[in-house]
């Protein structure tokens, strides 16, 4: 009967450790001058494994006498875990892995098996990403280490986006280019401090250019590169240059 | 409630020469008032320094090849006193077009409604207001530095320090003008000082500044600067003129119920008065609301770079929707973050520490003061 309070009392004590794990630690955190919120972040999964491995502990210290008892519940609870849980451990230990290479951090934009966003927390089993269309996703650790990931920005605030132009190759391309630096250098999300770069491209349709620039937050990289599309083509139109035909091309 | 009433039983000083003032019988300082309290604008902290290197570069012929550019915070106090310059100096003072025309005006064709003699010295005491943040919106600056450089005329430009963040990212400009003048950062003692001595006293009422939190004196010749004023000069950066607009909002004041400074002096002739000054940690002046998102950062951030601008410009500059951007304006003036000067929008004065605190958080281009 003890031993059933116990782990009731222990249940919520895992409830109000993982409350305060996931909810109030990160809020807190949000509020404290970089990189500290970024550190600890990566370490709230730790805390959620210590928490629940002390509560196992707790658990099983409190009905042992002697030595042999503390090697059968131990052996015992190992084996009923591996069966039960071996999906789970098999990601929880795929996580630890993560946790030690750093691939991605919260706040990263990444790219895994065709789902591209942003990582919004990393946990034992899997990490949750939120996509451009506001979808959260949730991909397990496992699933993640055997496949290529692109890590958009790797921690840092900001990351590389480019506007594409596809142009009919009759233009003076000098001044089409200046003028489209010039589109990247007056936007009100170019990040000024990171360098923005117009490469040209020839192909058989015509002239590609690509405007490359990065934001002052990558939240924002949607509206970004809609900002420099936009704006591209007014530049473009009041220079009266024409647009590839890229159907002739193709045909 | 009778366990505050204890609470302030136990932690009042009782050998406080004047007791904790209840800050609700306290109102801002009247208008009238403020001006023989605060010190002087134009101080000579300024002045005094930009009249000395001016002074040297006008007489040194190796210097004057290079064309000095002030670089001032965005008070407006470099363009007066390069205005000042300009009129003691029999200079021209080249100003810039409406912000309408940057967009559809040449530089030459503006060149020619202003007629300016070949040799005659000019002065640009806002260089800000010279272009836009738009695609099209650099070109009119590009074209008058380029007669500028064809001309070498002699030349001193004044240029609010966000701007010339901007400029020197998009167009290099520091390369094109690297003598640059801004003005030291005041140490606390300096301000300290410099607060302590209103511009125009009363002759028969003597007032003593006091933090209400233990009704001491703020300033005290011989002891170090109050935490006020350390405070003061380390969120302000050692700007003057920003330290003084914050002290100015800070002061509070016994309600007299009187309308002038005559009938001021007259009840208080020969008298001792107090101005109260809430603890630094108190004070409202440093915080920003909560729900700021970074739209309203874009558009504070764009109304910095330009040293202000106005609403047609900014529709124009975001490609925003006309309600969208006075709604925006209107919710941005209400949480006192920017303020509107005749047509154009400014960011607060006394807003502006914790407005560029939160602008270097996020990322955004800042300043060097």
């Amino acid at each position: 009967m003890i031993y059933l309070i116990l782990v009731f009392f222990s249940a919520i004590f895992m409830w109000i450790g993982s409350w305060v794990t996931w909810k109030l630690i990160p809020r807190y955190a949000a509020e404290l001058p970089a990189p500290l919120p970024k550190w600890i972040n990566s370490v709230l999964p730790l805390i959620q494994f210590g928490l629940l491995l002390f509560i196992i502990g707790a658990l099983a210290l409190t009905d042992i006498s002697t030595e042999d008892e503390i090697f059968a519940y131990f052996a015992g609870g190992v084996l009923a875990l591996s069966f039960v849980l071996q999906d789970y451990l098999s990601n929880l230990f795929a996580g630890l892995i993560t946790f030690y290479e750093r691939p991605y951090e919260i706040g990263d934009w990444i790219e895994v098996s065709g789902i591209y966003g942003e990582v919004m927390s990393i946990k034992f089993r899997a990490i949750q990403v939120l996509t451009p269309d506001d979808t959260l996703v949730t991909i397990s650790h496992n699933q993640i280490l055997g496949q290529p990931l692109l890590n958009n920005n790797n921690g840092e605030r900001d990351h590389l986006c480019v506007a594409n132009f596809y142009l009919h190759p009759d233009h003076d391309a000098e001044l089409v280019q200046t003028h489209l630096k010039d589109v990247a250098l007056t936007s009100q999300y170019t990040q000024l401090e990171k360098p923005i770069a117009v490469a040209v491209q020839e192909k058989p349709w015509g002239t590609h250019y690509r405007v490359k620039a990065y934001p002052v937050n990558g939240r924002d990289q949607f509206l970004f590169i809609s900002d420099l599309t936009v704006r591209g083509k007014a530049v473009l139109r009041h220079l009266d240059v024409k647009w590839a035909n890229v159907t002739r091309a193709v045909s | 409630m009778w366990y505050t009433d204890l609470i302030d039983q136990i932690t009042k000083r009782p050998d406080a020469e004047i007791s904790m003032v209840e800050t609700d019988q306290l109102s801002k300082v009247p208008s009238f008032l403020l001006d023989r309290l605060l010190p002087d604008e134009e101080h000579t902290l300024v002045i005094e320094e930009l009249n000395s290197t001016l002074s040297k570069w006008i007489i040194d012929p190796k210097k004057k090849n290079h064309t000095p550019v002030i670089i001032g915070s965005i008070d407006g106090s470099v363009n007066n006193f390069l205005r000042k310059f300009a009129e003691t100096m029999g200079w021209r003072i080249l100003g810039a077009p409406y912000e309408s025309s940057l967009l559809t005006l040449d530089f030459k064709t503006y060149l020619s409604f202003l007629d300016i003699p070949p040799d005659q010295p000019i002065v640009i005491p806002k260089l800000e207001k010279w272009f836009l943040r738009h695609h099209f919106g650099l070109n009119f600056l590009r074209e008058m530095i380029q007669w500028l450089r064809t001309e070498k005329r002699t030349c001193v430009i004044g240029c609010q320090s966000w701007a010339w963040g901007y400029l020197k990212k998009t167009m290099r400009i520091d390369k094109m003008f690297p003598f640059t003048l801004t003005m030291s950062p005041k140490d606390p003692q300096t301000l300290n000082q410099w607060l302590s001595s209103p511009g125009k006293p009363f002759k028969d009422i003597s007032f003593t500044f006091r933090n209400t939190a233990d009704g001491q004196p703020i300033f005290s010749l011989d002891a170090e600067p109050d935490p006020f004023v350390s405070r003061l000069a380390a969120h302000t950066r050692g700007q003057p003129w920003l330290a003084r607009e914050i002290w100015r909002e800070s002061l509070l004041f016994h309600d007299h119920k009187v309308a002038s400074d005559t009938a001021l002096e007259a009840s208080l002739k020969d008298a001792s008065c107090s101005v109260w000054i809430k603890p630094w940690d108190e004070s409202e002046l440093l915080n920003l609301p909560t729900n700021l998102n970074n739209a309203d950062l874009r558009l504070i951030h764009t109304s910095l770079i330009h040293g202000g601008i106005s609403e047609a410009t900014l529709i124009e500059t975001f490609s925003a929707n006309p309600a969208d951007m006075a709604n925006q304006l209107d919710t941005l003036r209400n949480a006192g973050l920017i303020k509107q000067v005749e047509d154009s929008w400014h960011v607060s004065t006394v807003k502006y520490p914790a407005i560029r605190r939160k602008l270097v958080q996020e990322g955004f281009l800042f300043d060097d003061l």
